[in-house]
């Protein structure tokens, strides 16, 4: 008799793209159960002996047009669809706008759109898309590739918008304010982005996998993603439904100027703890924007690529909001950060970005990635599901290792008696005050009270302990140089000190 | 590789209302008109397929004018050809731009023309209502970004070195209708003093991009913006801020100072229509280095080595280069032509 030998641990690869290069990890699989082993950074295309890796990429770019009726909830939903999807929305034309039949058609063809989503609400609504639809014949007939369409929203409706749009390739979908229909404008969004590899996991879908399974461990959790391109923000309930906003282009890195379109210049220029004018930091913006993966060397380059997350966390934030998802995407018992995000040297940025663009009301447990290991897990875990398999007995040893909290964080508006307490005893050592921003030392869980307010909640601390945020929502920084420069650098000390405080 | 000498397809997007383009094989000239268009007013939606009794789908063979055609006032657009006629006409003087697939007509009124002409010396290869394409031969020029439309002109040089700023003291009017090459940089000045000076556009190897703001407006971007109104042409070879040109890439310019040239701004390329052998085209360009403040790009010059994992003063950790002016962070050292 002899005895049945294990079989040798399976190893993989999973690339995780960045912006030019790539980080790869090395996974093993033995009896089922995943272990990230080790990565390292490599250029984009550098040759790999053995399997095909699993490749966790942005995907190719969909520029989408919509087409839709006027009313403003409808603008509400085909907001949340297009965020769902990660697509860029380049051109929304109502039913009533303004503009002629000749300034639709040329806006439609500068927008040069890969998809066109056509959605009419009601049955009446039809003539007035129709024309806008014989817009987009006239704009785009010669576009090529031409773009698709897709055509949703009432019965009667969308048969008529599909007999109009008959020169292109037209497709009928479930209306998106249904549940199914958004799931189904989201997935085809996504295919078109893939492609045909079965290789590629989308990082949209790494994310959503990633909030997914961590919540299946009891709590409802929140990604926030900040790569150079895209910024994303996904939550997670215990029951594993997900509500997501992929936001592109909107990043730190090679969407640098394009965050700076949207916030402005003194938008992020605000986040940036010393005077700097506003010419020079453009400067830096552009440069940074065409130098895929650059390496921030000196430390005014640091603080932009801070100041940037923090403005495309916030932005991603109100693009959720408009599309009715504000509360869902912002106050989470686990929040963790990925991506660029989470990659600056110190702990505190990746605090600093996620407290300071979010925003929160309520508390909060805070971690974050590192190397994006994370996110290569839950590709694997997505690649799984996909497959038909159960993700989380496979990776979800592995995850509770990688998963580390980095800090407890608490906002709170206090009042004129209001004491903190952690675990039952008393805090005196900072002053607890409207305006405060202080870090309390402690690792491990925490019951944190704050004596005459509702704020009575437990979490877990680590490295930068139990962060009280004071500062007031929604959080205002003064506008003058000579008052926000030292509230900033007081917040940034409050949590470097509990770094370097920590033994 | 820097300056390449090669065969080059070069597309022209269209405007609206296209009324004139070459044919596909015909022979154009970089700076002469490609296609002709109008710009169009307000269409009025004319009635078709049901004010003649007719079913959309046979609207073809009942209609006189065909999509494009202009129209006077009261042109028969479509008649049906039974004993009791009936027949749709143009309201007003226009264009017929666009049947819908109901059978309708559209009829814009003209409020203007537009011209856009061929960037390259070539034959046309495609061409439609959408896109022109044209493919020549030429000397290039890869740039980072480019902005306005696209320019024609011979080229001049405005500076006396590489690593000078195009100052406004040397954009006058004789400059008028030329390629200016700067420096390093364009100061913000030269761009609307060369504006005014009709010079047809610059190259540099960094623009400000406070400049671009003010001259483009402010949801101008580091990925360039093609127009087709009457603005500044700039070509950033580089970078943005201040971008001193390495010797492999300004040389040239000297040799090609008198010839002619086009910017074709949607590419961001500079062609430059000179015979192949004018240049030795095996000359390297440098690798291109950015500073770490993110506040410009240089040439990678001297002796260099790679110096392992290295702590950067921003407490970043990343493998290192050893450089004439200091370490700097691999990924910040990228081929001339890398694509970003």
């Amino acid at each position: 008799m002899t005895a049945e030998q294990t079989p040798p641990p399976r190893r993989r690869t999973v690339d995780v793209a960045l912006e030019s290069r790539l980080r790869r990890w090395t996974i093993e699989d033995q009896d089922g159960q995943v272990t990230l082993i080790d990565s390292a950074a490599v250029p984009a295309g550098e040759p790999f002996a053995g399997d095909v890796p699993l490749h966790v990429g942005y995907g190719g770019v969909m520029r989408i047009a919509v087409l839709a009726g006027g009313a403003a909830d409808l603008e509400r939903v085909l907001r949340r669809a297009v965020l769902a999807s990660g697509a860029e929305l380049v051109l929304l034309l109502h039913a009533n706008d303004a503009r002629s039949f000749t300034e639709r058609a040329a806006a439609l063809r500068d927008a040069r759109p890969d998809l066109v989503l056509v959605l009419a609400a009601e049955r009446r609504e039809a003539d007035r898309i129709v024309d806008l639809v014989e817009a987009l014949r006239f704009g785009c007939a010669d576009q090529s590739p031409a773009p698709r369409v897709v055509v949703a929203g009432d019965a009667h409706a969308a048969l008529r918008l599909k007999a109009a749009a008959a020169t292109f390739a037209v497709e009928l979908l479930s209306d998106p304010r249904r549940p199914d229909g958004l799931s189904a404008f989201a997935h085809r969004g996504r295919d078109f982005r893939r492609g045909t590899d079965p290789n590629v996991v989308l990082r949209d879908e790494a994310l959503e996998e990633l909030a997914r399974l961590v919540a299946a461990r009891g709590s409802d959790a929140l990604v926030v993603d900040v790569s150079g391109g895209s910024t994303s923000l996904v939550r997670a309930s215990v029951r594993g439904a997900v509500t997501a906003a992929h936001v592109a282009p909107l990043g730190s890195g090679v969407a640098a100027d394009r965050t700076v379109v949207r916030a402005g210049l003194d938008g992020v220029r605000r986040w940036i703890p010393w005077s700097i004018d506003a010419p020079t930091m453009l400067e830096r913006v552009f440069n940074r924007a065409r130098w895929p993966d650059a390496v921030a060397a000196e430390a005014s380059a640091l603080a932009l690529e801070i100041a940037l997350a923090h403005e495309a966390t916030s932005h991603a934030h109100a693009d959720a909001a408009a599309a009715g998802m504000a509360d869902a995407l912002r106050d989470a018992p686990i929040t963790i950060v990925t991506g660029a995000a989470a990659s600056f040297t110190r702990v505190a940025h990746t605090a600093l970005v996620a407290i300071d663009g979010l925003a929160s009301r309520r508390p909060t447990t805070l971690y974050r990635d590192a190397d994006e290991g994370l996110v290569a897990l839950a590709a694997v875990a997505a690649h799984i599901r996909s497959a038909g398999g159960d993700p989380a007995s496979a990776v979800g040893d592995e995850l509770a290792r990688r998963l580390v909290p980095i800090a407890l964080v608490v906002p709170v508006t206090p009042g004129r008696r209001s004491r903190l307490r952690v675990n039952g005893i008393e805090h005196r050592a900072d002053e607890l005050v409207p305006g405060a921003f202080f870090s309390v030392r402690h690792r491990g869980d925490a019951d944190v009270e704050v004596t005459g307010t509702p704020v009575k909640t437990r979490g877990t601390a680590g490295e930068l302990g139990i962060i009280i945020d004071a500062r007031g929502r929604p959080l205002a920084l003064p506008a003058r140089d000579a008052e926000r420069i030292p509230a900033l650098v007081k917040w940034f000390a409050a949590l470097d000190l509990a770094v370097t405080g920590l033994s | 590789m820097g300056w390449q000498y090669g065969r080059w397809v070069v597309d022209h997007p269209l405007p609206l209302g296209a009324s004139a383009r070459p044919e596909v094989g015909a022979t154009v000239r970089a700076g002469d008109p490609l296609a002709t268009g109008s710009l169009l007013g307000s269409p009025i939606r004319v009635d078709g397929a049901r004010r003649l009794g007719v079913e959309p789908r046979d609207i073809d063979r009942v209609a006189r004018v065909p999509v494009g055609a202009n129209v006077a006032r009261g042109t028969v657009l479509a008649r049906t050809g039974r004993r009791f006629a009936r027949a749709v006409t143009a309201p007003v003087d226009g264009r017929l731009v666009h049947r819908s697939h109901e059978g309708d007509f559209y009829v814009a009124p003209i409020t203007g023309s537009w011209t856009v002409r061929a960037s390259m010396d070539g034959t046309v290869t495609r061409s439609d209502d959408a896109t022109v394409s044209v493919e020549g031969s030429a000397w290039s020029l890869s740039a980072v970004a480019a902005y306005g439309p696209d320019a024609f002109g011979e080229l001049a040089l405005g500076v006396d070195a590489p690593s000078d700023a195009l100052s406004p003291a040397r954009v006058d009017v004789r400059m008028h209708g030329k390629i200016l090459v700067g420096g390093a940089r364009i100061a913000a000045e030269a761009i609307t003093r060369a504006h005014a000076c009709d010079v047809a556009g610059l190259v540099a190897g960094a623009a400000p991009a406070g400049g671009l703001r003010v001259v483009y407006g402010d949801d101008v971007t580091a990925s360039g913006s093609a127009t087709i109104e009457d603005r500044p042409t700039i070509l950033c070879l580089i970078g943005f801020g201040s971008g001193p040109l390495p010797n492999e890439i300004y040389r040239p310019f000297v040799s090609f100072s008198g010839r002619r040239a086009a910017i074709n701004v949607a590419s961001a390329r500079l062609f430059v229509f000179a015979p192949e052998a004018l240049l030795d085209g095996t000359v390297e360009a440098p690798a291109l280095v950015l500073a770490g403040d993110f506040g410009g790009v240089r040439a990678l010059e001297g002796p260099t080595s790679l110096t392992g994992v290295t702590h950067f003063a921003s407490d970043a950790y990343c493998e290192g280069l050893s450089t004439k002016d200091g370490v700097v962070p691999i990924p910040n050292v990228l081929p001339y032509d890398a694509p970003r």
